[in-house]
């Protein structure tokens, strides 16, 4: 007979840890697109701050050096993009999607460089650990799947809160929202458009290199080319899913984290299932769920358009 | 008069196109260099692996193929204001279906199985964009959410099928049996690969234009997706226009998954952990010609020699594989630098203007 | 200004012409040229990674002009192996292996038109045979039966697992034949049994040898290679024993992966190539099991023993027991079916 207070928080906890970087690298894309520049670099990003973060933490032999390099090449991705879309005025889709394939054959060309391609053999790196905060592991259930977390998870759900005060209650965010939504009334008000969109593209990058960094340095100690399969692109549905809020992307994360998890579960313990139909459960699910739960949210008004100064409106 | 300015006008992008082209392989000759390989036989061996022979010239424009029929889909539904990111699980849709009817139906003749496979591939690419289209009319879902989410199902699906009840009969590979020789598009140039799918897929560019620009269906798409609001204003039901934009381009987008199957491969195979599929390329092939039918041909076959001829250096300068990507990256950016590169050069006309 | 982009843009021009030309006449070299197209990344610590390493021993050690193409499913699909193996054929390649199941079609027909050049591809024996095309098959199942065994004797829950990508016929062998060993040493033994549906995703790999431990599991066999990578550290970290699979994963974490169940890629393409080498290159059909000896060599899959840092960790029994089965196997006393299809499928 199955324990289910045990299979929850079995459950549960390695969902957090599935979700954990799609949080990570959505909490960067929504500010991106809070301010109206759509970052679809992202998974190439991932590769490779997941790739820097784990050459520069093993030859280091510090994770956080490691997860500072790799938030760096995310932020120079940013940058990158946000130039070409802005300053130059290309189309952010374009921009974004060949961004992603620099920043992916980058990922590769640094591992291959750096290893002689051969294979993460040898190379140790000191990883996060689960750390328990032993007081609150009684609480029954939430405890131990929560509590029983690497550190930079308790990072990530601090900083949902950070953010979810910063976009929605500092000067900062209002000004982002602002561009968001009317770059040229923004801009009639005395708001710096271009710096803005500038600073949140950095982050945006930055957040996503730290996604990648996680997978390598947290999740799984080692780098594999491919390894951020796909979950760049999942990032990206999860913005949208959390209609740009911050609290609401961590419970899109969650759910969609806690659904895999839940489908790997059942596949040991039921076999018979097909397959292929658990793995689709986390699009159905997160799906249904968006129709459903979630309030019909706007798009920022100005997300993909690029905004021209000499263009806007008078009056 | 009108006609030598359309010509300086065609002469003008070639050119820039060019240039760009020139100063794209001159920033990737810099990463070239640096893993110490020769730029210069880096590229002669992607423009051979393009254009070498007649062989690489059909393999281009079969890559071109596919990428003409999702260009096309991406760019009817953005023209209308519908973001259909959805174009990769469509194709796939459109292929399974193909697979699935070419496999369970009696043989036809050829003139009455092909319109057939068409058609019931073009609808079960219809459907899986209908399926959006209808949460985002009545739910409000976010039609961005529901594409992307959606494209993953598909590949499960095949992947079932391929492993499973349709795989073939030796039962070794994840793919499936044959389809009738009367279901195979027939070869374009004896002898070579490239098939009638690139004619369909000229066609279909014909139509959407003819569509978008001849009738008023048509332009109550395009004005659907120029100001929602004054279109909406002017009476047109848009909500009913953005869901038949979406679901055409489903079915467009399907086209590319039959034209795979019947006319390149033959089987449908596992798909695979592309770094960019048909579907999402099809995305920048539309947004580089600006969401123009026509272009997306010129588009389509662009993007088909840049991935044939930069694949080819691996073979042909032994580029690493990472040099690839990075190179058909910078080569796509600069492609769409353009216009601005070309005024950086000083290479702008006495008009003033730039391409 | 404008002046000089247009020289620099002339004399690059010059240049790129210029070279086109000194591209069309390959210059004639005396080394047989060798090339070898993988779908998936050299890097990936098996199906990809053991064949390169074969042919990069084969090029040392034989002096054969070689080239490879990596990633071909990365970068497109089924549909380019096509032109990749006209490519090579083209450059004068004389030997080519397509090392992708879903190649079969490209490769038949490349060799029928070219029935000069040497091809292979991993794949069954086809009937008729092509005279050109030499299908290499490398059949697991004897060495999993063998870490089927030594799973059985190890665990101490009576739980076990073994998991791999797709049901295809050369995972099913692996996994069918861990289960019948495991069985044979303990008909109660519980086999945990799941396909992922992927074979590059480390983390799914990790997180489905997670879940097999929370079910009991303390010991796991992993067929395939970006899933092993994961897998192995979900072993790692749940403090259970790994068996590799694909190639010798026990590199990877020698304190984790004890033993390791290999096909043989790379002495299979290494001794692809010295046969080309010697010109001894035949249309058989090859299925390589442990049987398979080519040149005095066994080629082809092995049961790869724990090492002798490891030595220690297991008792003499289960030494005992894998020594026996092994000279069973190999005298014919014992004879591991061969299943291809997932039982009740």
């Amino acid at each position: 007979m199955v324990n289910w207070g045990d299979f929850v928080i079995v459950v549960v906890g390695a969902g957090i840890g599935v979700a954990a970087p799609l949080l990570i690298a959505a909490l960067g894309e929504a500010f991106a697109e809070r301010s109206g520049m759509m970052n679809l670099s992202i998974e190439g990003t991932m590769s490779l701050g997941a790739a820097l973060a784990f050459l520069v933490g093993a030859l280091s032999y510090n994770p956080w050096l490691g997860l500072l390099t790799g938030m760096i090449g995310g932020l120079v991705i940013g940058v990158m993009n946000v130039y070409l879309a802005q300053t130059l005025r290309l189309n952010q889709v374009v921009t974004g999607m060949s961004l992603y394939i620099l920043a992916y054959g980058l990922s590769v060309y640094v591992f291959r460089a750096t290893t002689g391609h051969v294979s993460t053999f040898g190379l140790e790196v000191p990883r996060f650990k689960p750390i328990e905060v032993r007081a609150l592991l009684q609480i029954p259930i939430l405890g131990p799947t929560i509590f029983n977390q690497n550190v930079l998870i308790y990072i990530s759900i601090v900083l949902v809160i950070i953010l979810e005060i910063v976009m929605f209650k500092s000067t900062f965010g209002l000004r982002m929202r602002a561009v968001g939504e009317n770059p040229s009334a923004a801009d009639n008000v005395g708001i710096n458009v271009y710096a803005t969109r500038y600073l949140c593209m950095m982050w945006g990058g930055a957040m996503a290199g730290l996604a990648g960094g996680y997978i390598s340095l947290a999740e799984l100690g080692l780098f594999f080319e491919g390894m951020t399969a796909g979950r760049g692109w999942i990032a990206i549905a999860i913005v949208i899913f959390g209609a740009w809020s911050p609290l609401r992307i961590l419970a899109g994360a969650l759910i969609f984290g806690v659904i895999d998890s839940l489908a790997l579960h059942v596949m040991v313990v039921a076999p018979q299932i097909p397959f292929q139909l658990l793995l689709t459960l986390p699009y159905v699910l997160s799906i249904a769920i968006l129709v459903i739960a979630m309030k019909r949210a706007a798009l920022p008004a100005a997300l993909f358009k690029t905004y021209r100064r000499e263009e806007r409106q008078l009056g | 008069m009108a006609l030598a300015v359309r010509l300086s006008q065609y002469f003008r992008v070639t050119f820039s196109v060019a240039i760009s082209i020139l100063v794209g392989f001159g920033i990737s000759s810099i990463f070239i260099v640096a893993i110490g390989s020769n730029p210069l036989a880096a590229y002669v061996a992607l423009l051979d692996g393009a254009f070498g022979s007649a062989q690489s010239v059909s393999e281009t424009f079969i890559k071109a193929v596919p990428l003409i029929f999702t260009g096309l889909a991406a760019a009817v539904a953005f023209k209308s204001n519908v973001n259909n990111i959805g174009g990769e699980g469509q194709m796939y849709m459109g292929a399974i279906a193909t697979a699935v009817a070419a496999l369970s139906i009696p043989v036809l003749p050829s003139f009455a199985f092909i319109p057939l496979l068409i058609s019931v591939s073009f609808l079960a690419g219809a459907f899986w964009a209908g399926i959006p289209a209808y949460l985002k009319i009545r739910f409000g879902a976010d039609e961005i959410l529901t594409t992307l989410l959606m494209n993953w199902i598909p590949f499960y699906i095949v992947s079932y099928l391929v492993t499973g009840p349709l795989q073939e009969a030796d039962k070794i590979r994840p793919q499936t049996d044959f389809i009738p020789d009367a279901a195979r598009l027939p070869a374009f140039v004896l002898g070579y690969r490239i098939h009638w799918g690139l004619v369909l897929a000229i066609i279909a560019c014909v139509f959407a234009y003819v569509f978008l620009w001849k009738t008023s269906l048509g332009f109550e798409f395009r004005a659907t997706g120029a100001n929602l609001e004054a279109a909406r204003a002017m009476g047109i039901r848009v909500n009913r226009r953005m869901i038949q934009a979406m679901v055409l381009s489903g079915g467009i987008a399907a086209l590319a998954g039959f034209s795979e199957v019947a006319g390149t491969v033959g089987t449908l195979k596992l798909g695979s952990s592309n770094l960019l599929g048909y579907g999402y390329a099809g995305i920048l092939v539309a947004l580089i010609t600006n969401l123009h039918p026509l272009g997306v041909v010129l588009s389509g076959l662009f993007f088909g020699i840049l991935i044939v001829g930069s694949e080819s250096m691996q073979r042909g300068a032994g580029v690493p594989i990472a040099m690839v990507y990075i190179i058909e990256a910078i080569m796509v950016v600069t492609i769409i630098i353009s216009p601005i590169l070309m005024k950086k050069l000083g290479l702008t006309w006495s008009t003033g203007e730039t391409s | 200004m404008q002046s000089i982009a247009i020289v620099v843009i002339i004399i690059i021009a010059a240049l790129a012409i210029g070279g086109w030309y000194t591209m069309q006449a390959p210059a004639p070299t005396a080394a047989k040229k060798m090339a070898l197209v993988m779908p998936g990344s050299i890097t990936d610590h098996g199906w990809d990674q053991e064949p390169y390493e074969g042919l990069m021993k084969a090029k040392a050690d034989f002096g054969l002009d070689v080239s490879y193409t990596e990633e071909v499913m990365v970068t497109g699909t089924p549909a380019d192996y096509d032109r990749i193996l006209r490519d090579y054929v083209s450059k004068g390649f004389a030997f080519v292996i397509c090392h992708d199941f879903l190649c079969k079609d490209s490769v038949t027909a490349v060799a029928k038109e070219n029935p000069k050049v040497w091809f292979a591809y991993d794949g069954a024996r086809f009937d008729p045979a092509i005279p050109n095309l030499i299908p290499y098959m490398p059949w697991g199942h004897e060495p999993s039966y063998m870490a089927g065994v030594f799973a059985a004797m190890m665990s101490k829950t009576g739980v076990v697992g073994a998991y791999d990508g797709l049901p295809i016929p050369i995972e099913v062998a692996c996994v069918e034949g861990f289960k019948i060993g495991a069985r044979s040493v303990n008909p109660n033994i519980k086999v945990l049994d799941n396909y992922i549906g992927v074979w590059h995703d480390p983390k799914k790999g990790h997180d489905l040898v997670v879940s097999m431990v929370d079910a009991g599991a303390d010991i796991v066999y992993g067929v395939g290679d970006g899933i092993n990578i994961g897998g192995i550290q979900g072993a790692k970290e749940k403090g259970i024993w790994f068996i590799g699979g694909t190639g010798d994963q026990r590199p990877v974490e020698p304190n984790t992966v004890i033993v390791s169940v290999t096909w043989g890629l790379n002495s299979i393409i290494y001794t692809l190539a010295k046969l080309y080498s010697e010109d001894r290159l035949s249309g058989t059909a090859y299925e390589f099991t442990m049987h398979t000896y080519i040149d005095g060599n066994q080629v082809g899959p092995n049961f790869l023993e724990w090492t002798d840092a490891n030595a220690g960790q297991v008792p003499q029994n289960v030494k005992d027991a894998v020594a026996k089965t092994r000279a069973d196997i190999m005298s014919g006393a014992l004879t591991v079916p061969l299943i291809t299809a997932p039982p009740g499928a």
